[in-house]
């Protein structure tokens, strides 16, 4: 039934299983494997080597009592460090060892001693290591033995059973007197399954609980997260292609807008293509007649082409941008680099420093920031500046009413704050907004259902220039808009807010979900209109807002700016 | 079946049974180092000899036998130091404590000018203070980590150990029963 085969096959399971077993214990003795190494200092150690020796033997049966899986030989907690002195004291004073184990036990208690004592409580601890020893040898061997039936013996038996005899010598008595037996039927089948049983049970363990010693998540969860991540971060590639798709289409429709090419190199640095994307710049840059802000992110996507060297063209371009304006905050980050790639560091320290003072210590280049100038600083040889960031001033707005009253729109309230507001400088406004934000955003996570709060949110967002979160905040509207009103709304400030790829997709999708009826109103057809113009489609949103010129009297204020618009588009 | 497949399979499970309890009892116990047992506790109190700060602070060198000002009296020695956190909070509890028994301080590796500033700041509780500079009067009483604080009977015996902050309840479930008992 079983021929040689199989007992051969059985023989692969078991060394496989004894191999992955093998493993399994390593890696969870690993810590112990890759022992740290000493924390000991040079100048802590005895002149004598041979009480050196002794030292460094008794220090590794201390435990350090701060770390407590540590010897004190390990670890550089301030306490090991001390008990390491006293240790070397008491050599000096020509202690013998177990005095000394004896003196710091007297102090600290038996806990101090790494290796703990043989007595009742513990004879389990020292014990459990033998016999599950024991116990694996004796599986082995009992999986190792041939089967006592004589006409089941496996090919190879003759070679083995010598190797048998010199490890399990008591193995050889089984051997002789091996007859047939009725149970080896089943001991054939326990051969086969055991194996199998402690591997399977031993794996879900591993994956349903992970490693205790490591605190980490059981493999399954991990497994989960991740699979997320790569769905999401495939769908977010997939909507960045298909969107950088249609601004190419919308670009070949209408080479000459100028919002649909630099819609384009918006979608084509998400996808990373970054030759689309400088093209794209360029092409945007001569239809704005030289815009900074287009000239300053044309120079950066040539230094990242560059794999990060500043070209000459950028650098002429970085050049034009701060003549223009001296504070653009991305040419003279560029220019700094392009300094500090010539090698002079202590002006790209200047340019960098000034950068600095132009953005919130929060912002996200503030790190790259800090890093850059601790590099150049470190090439000159000199001292790590101190970097002084934006700061806004602190302001006091009286807080007559609630926190949360701004969220409310109480419109009498609201209309006080905002004569205050405009009362008040520049940067004490961004402060004053700032500290909106962060009321709002508490308020919010725990509402967020509240759709206008979203929408106020998002509206300080982009009053701050900051059309990231102010996407973030509309895409959080979007979520709890519930009624016509409230999505008209939420499109009016998206296509309020800087063109982006989210942004697009989610006044579509807005769009769409409004009944066919308020379609056809005039505010709603003009929105639409502005849609279709910012993607880059002008001949439908000239379409529609023709339809509404139509519809409303022909002389009208309104029908005066339609007309404007059409044409600019038309042109 | 046979007793030879049976009985290492037992053992198996009952070894991964025994493990699995010890190791979930030892995952949910605290093992806070408050909670380790001191040897000291019941037997006569080290000796304490510092250099001591303050009213002989110009002569630093004389070190002052600290345990030896307490012949007949029970006192109650706190390890601190002015970097400490915990040492900061305590000082309101230890101050309550003072109006009972001296509290003798002993500044961990602690410098007199930041040692000043705190004692200025949290407020002194103490009617002596040594200064342990290198950490070895710690060690001597099996300090583990400041704060810890020890209660010490009129017979120089240690009654009280505690590791780490004293709290209102430590203060009132631990301090205040013990030397109300000293007391009578």
């Amino acid at each position: 039934m079983i021929g040689a085969f199989s007992i051969n096959k059985s023989l692969n399971t078991q060394l496989i299983t004894i191999l992955i077993g093998m493993v399994l214990v390593i890696n969870l003795y690993s810590p112990i494997i890759f022992k740290n190494a000493f924390a000991i200092n040079a100048e802590e150690m005895l002149e004598d080597p041979i009480l050196e020796k002794r030292a460094r033997n008794i220090s590794a049966g201390l435990r350090c009592l701060v770390c407590q899986n540590q010897s004190i030989d390990d670890s550089d907690a301030e306490l090991a460090i001390d008990l390491r002195k006293q240790v070397r004291d008491y050599l000096k004073q020509d202690m013998s060892d177990e005095d000394i184990f004896l003196a710091l036990k007297n102090k600290y208690g038996e806990f101090v001693l790494l290796s703990p004592p043989i007595q009742p409580a513990t004879y389990l601890l020292w014990i459990a290591p033998l016999l599950i020893l024991g116990v694996g040898i004796l599986l082995i061997a009992n999986l190792f033995l041939p089967p006592r039936e004589n006409n089941r013996k496996p090919l190879f038996q003759n070679n083995k059973s010598s190797i048998i005899k010199t490890v399990f010598p008591s193995s050889k008595k089984r051997l002789e007197s091996k007859t047939g037996d009725p149970d080896t039927e089943i001991s054939a089948k326990v051969k086969f399954t055991f194996p199998i049983v402690v591997l399977i049970l031993s794996v879900t363990i591993y994956l349903g609980l992970g490693r205790p010693d490591l605190g980490d998540q059981p493999l399954a969860e991990r497994n989960e997260i991740q699979a997320t991540a790569e769905k999401e971060l495939k769908k977010k590639q997939n909507a960045a292609l298909s969107a950088f798709n249609q601004a190419k289409i919308n670009v070949e429709k209408n080479p000459e807008n100028l919002s649909a090419q630099y819609m384009l190199a918006a979608t084509a640095s998400q996808i990373g293509s970054i030759e689309d994307e400088i093209n794209a710049l360029e092409k945007s840059l001569s239809l704005s007649g030289g815009d900074a802000r287009i000239k300053s992110q044309l120079a950066e996507a040539l230094t990242r082409q560059a794999g990060g060297q500043v070209t000459k063209a950028a650098s002429s371009l970085i050049s034009q941008v701060l003549q223009s304006n001296p504070e653009n905050i991305r040419a003279l980050y560029l220019r700094g680099l392009e300094l500090f790639q010539k090698g002079d560091m202590g002006d790209a320290i200047i340019a960098w420093k000034s950068t600095a003072s132009l953005i919130l210590p929060g912002s996200p280049l503030a790190d790259t920031l800090k890093s850059d100038i601790a590099k150049a600083a470190k090439s000159n040889g000199v001292d790590i500046p101190k970097i002084e960031f934006a700061r806004l001033p602190k302001v006091n707005i009286p807080n007559s009413a609630s926190n949360n009253t701004l969220i409310d729109v109480n419109p009498t309230l609201f209309e006080e704050q905002r004569s205050q507001f405009s009362n008040l400088s520049k940067i004490e406004q961004a402060q004053f907004i700032q500290k909106m934000i962060e009321r709002l955003s508490k308020r919010l996570e725990q509402q967020p259902e509240n759709f206008y709060g979203w929408l106020q949110l998002a509206n300080a967002h982009i009053s701050m220039e900051d059309f990231t979160s102010a996407g973030n905040a509309l895409i959080s509207a979007a979520k709890a808009a519930n009624s016509d009103q409230q999505r008209i709304a939420l499109i009016e400030a998206a296509l309020l807010s800087q063109t982006s790829l989210s942004l697009n997709l989610l006044v579509k999708n807005q769009l769409a979900l409004l009944p066919a009826s308020l379609k056809q109103s005039n505010s709603v057809k003009f929105l639409e209109g502005e849609y279709w113009r910012q993607i880059g489609d002008n001949k439908t949103a000239a379409r529609l807002w023709s339809e509404i010129l139509n519809q409303i009297p022909a002389h009208s204020q309104q029908a005066k700016k339609l007309e404007q618009l059409i044409a600019k588009l038309i042109r | 079946m046979n007793i030879r497949y049976i009985l290492p399979v037992g053992i198996f499970f009952t070894i991964v049974v025994i493990t699995a309890v010890a190791m979930i009892s030892i995952l949910n116990g605290d093992q806070s180092r408050a909670q380790l047992p001191s040897p000291l506790i019941g037997k006569k109190a080290p000796e304490l000899v510092l250099s001591s700060y303050g009213s002989s602070q110009t002569s630093s060198d004389a070190a002052l036998e600290l345990t030896k000002q307490f012949e007949d009296e029970p006192f109650i020695i706190n390890f601190f130091a002015s970097w400490c956190a915990p040492c900061q909070k305590e000082i309101p509890f230890l101050e309550k404590l003072s109006q009972d028994v001296a509290v003798i301080g002993v500044a961990y590796k602690d410098k007199p000018d930041a040692l000043e500033i705190f004692l200025e700041r949290f407020g002194n509780p103490f009617r002596h203070i040594g200064l342990d500079n290198d950490g070895k009067a710690a060690i001597n009483w099996g300090v583990y980590g400041i704060p810890e604080t020890f209660l010490i009977s009129d017979e120089g015996i240690i009654i009280i150990r505690h590791a780490g902050e004293i709290t209102h309840d430590i203060y009132r479930t631990v301090f205040l029963p013990k030397i109300g008992d000293m007391m009578q």
